[in-house]
């Protein structure tokens, strides 16, 4: 470690509480880091060097004091409004939940973090700011919708983003840009001034580089403590298709291997209701956030635009079958809940495609990646109940990511076991470093 | 006066249908708009009609309080 903002999560927090380290000598440098690296990477489009300094001139005293964050484009702002990754405000300016959430823990937001364009959709490579990439490969997709969240914690720019998950939208991005993401459990914080806040899916969540700063940073949104349990003994659920058995292989086994390292009981399960879980998704995700008004429309880019027009087209009859499934799965959910402790599988169905070519090789065919990877994120999104992707190994050098679900509330859980499965790989997979976070 | 029907293709009567959608709904489309939202459908097709062929009747209707624990 050369500079403060190499330091972890909590070493920030750790060293500003002690004294060590001065809150606007980090910010100073946090800013002057991401106008030296995110030029390709463009993950944080948006910089505020003086409303930052003005919220640490006036920091609570709480677990993130002086620690700088980024901040998805989905929460208002008191000095700016929730685009979307649009052009066009979409909620004017305030002090969003989430917002206040980091000001009363003493987090300073230094930029909005770039994202897919209204968050509909898993690469990125549409956004109001412009197409983002990923610091493992600037010619790849560095996930979404929270994209940018992601790509800024894996290159060393912040140690933390508040991001969202509306179907994957913060699992997938942390398994292509190997760090962790949690999506918390639906309502957990407030949703005023959250672009979410008008859906039944949609939930904030944390980015951070390994699980210990993931438990900090949720502990302070969540404004609970989340303290370690031991979870030797899990026991994990596996429903084997088409969640493992339809991913890219190399990806399977990376995975595969993880879970086998962690020792715990494996029980097989069987969802009925599963593989309608991705229409039912898509069903609801398009009918819920609905079609802007004309002029927002003509502001988007137009694969954009002809998503949320079909969603006008979209029968009636699709919703009600889709709520009627959703109330299925989460029966099933619940019940399979009673015989594990967490639900597991591959984050993403392969590494994070070209963003050139967005498309995913499965032993099903080759498939539109946001198809793909919206099968292997929506359930958590139906049930509300909370996720994490944990880096769990490479393919193609690039990085790939282990999916937990637990029940409701349970994000201790999840933290358990990530916490857990760095242990037991030797903090392989989590403390690797992208080449873009070695240059000086 | 006998009343003339006109046969048209079927993906003109979807042209014409999802024209007059938008634009009771307030939206202009172009062609582009529509080959794209032709090509968004067909990529979520297979699960949609998975979804469509359902048997509705294993779904018992139950709301769903999505702020609560399943």
């Amino acid at each position: 470690v050369t500079e403060p903002q190499d330091l972890s999560l909590r070493q920030q927090a750790d060293a500003i509480a002690a004294g060590n380290l001065d809150p606007s000598e980090l910010l100073d440098a946090t800013l002057a880091r991401i106008a030296a690296r995110d030029g390709d990477l463009n993950s944080t489009p948006i910089v505020f060097p003086d409303e930052a300094k003005a919220m640490l001139a006036a920091s609570a005293r709480g677990p993130l004091r002086g620690v700088p964050v980024t901040v998805k484009d989905m929460y208002a702002l008191p000095w700016r409004g929730a685009r979307n990754g649009t052009s066009v405000e979409l909620i004017p300016p305030s002090a969003s939940g989430g917002f206040r959430r980091l000001q009363e823990a003493g987090a300073i937001v230094v930029g909005v973090a770039n994202q897919h364009e209204l968050g509909m959709g898993t690469t990125g490579v549409l956004s109001g700011y412009g197409r983002h990439m990923n610091p493992w490969n600037l010619r790849r997709s560095p996930g979404g919708s929270s994209g940018g969240s992601a790509a800024a914690v894996s290159a060393r720019l912040v140690a933390g983003s508040l991001g969202s998950d509306s179907g994957g939208s913060t699992r997938l991005p942390a398994a292509y840009c190997g760090v962790v993401g949690l999506k918390v459990t639906y309502r957990a914080i407030p949703y005023d001034g959250y672009f979410g806040r008008g859906t039944t899916f949609s939930a904030p969540g944390v980015f951070c580089r390994d699980a210990g700063d993931a438990r900090f940073f949720a502990a302070a949104m969540l404004q609970r403590p989340l303290p370690r349990t031991d979870v030797s003994r899990l026991r994990v659920g596996i429903v084997t298709s088409p969640m493992w058995d339809d991913c890219d292989p190399a990806t399977r086994a990376a995975v595969d291997a993880t879970v086998d390292a962690c020792g715990w009981e494996r029980v097989e399960l069987d969802v009925p209701s599963l593989p309608l879980a991705t229409a039912t998704t898509m069903v609801r995700l398009s009918s819920e956030v609905g079609t802007p008004a004309p002029d927002v429309v003509d502001a988007i880019s137009p694969v954009t635009r002809a998503v949320l027009l079909a969603s006008l087209l979209r029968p009636v009859n699709a919703v009600a079958a889709a709520d009627r499934v959703r109330a299925a799965l989460r029966r099933e959910v619940a019940a399979a809940f009673e015989m594990c402790d967490v639900i597991a599988w591959p984050a993403s169905p392969a590494p994070a495609p070209l963003q050139d070519a967005p498309f995913v090789a499965l032993p099903s065919g080759t498939t539109p990646v946001d198809v793909a990877n919206v099968r292997q994120s929506g359930l958590a999104n139906l049930c509300g109940v909370p996720g994490i992707s944990i880096p769990a190994g490479f393919v193609e050098g690039m990085p790939v990511g282990l999916q937990l679900l637990a029940p409701w509330g349970d994000e201790g859980c999840l933290l358990d076991a990530a916490e857990h499965v760095e242990e037991e790989t030797g903090r392989r997979f989590v403390d690797q470093v992208p080449p873009i976070a070695l240059v000086q | 006066m006998p009343l003339t029907i006109r046969c048209t293709l079927v993906v003109e009567e979807f042209t014409v249908w999802a024209r007059g959608v938008f634009e009771r709904a307030g939206y202009t489309v172009s062609d582009d708009d529509l080959a794209l939202i032709e090509l968004i459908n067909s990529a979520g097709e297979a699960g949609l009609a998975a979804l469509a062929a359902a048997d509705i009747e294993r779904y018992p209707h139950e709301p769903v309080d999505p702020s609560r624990a399943p």
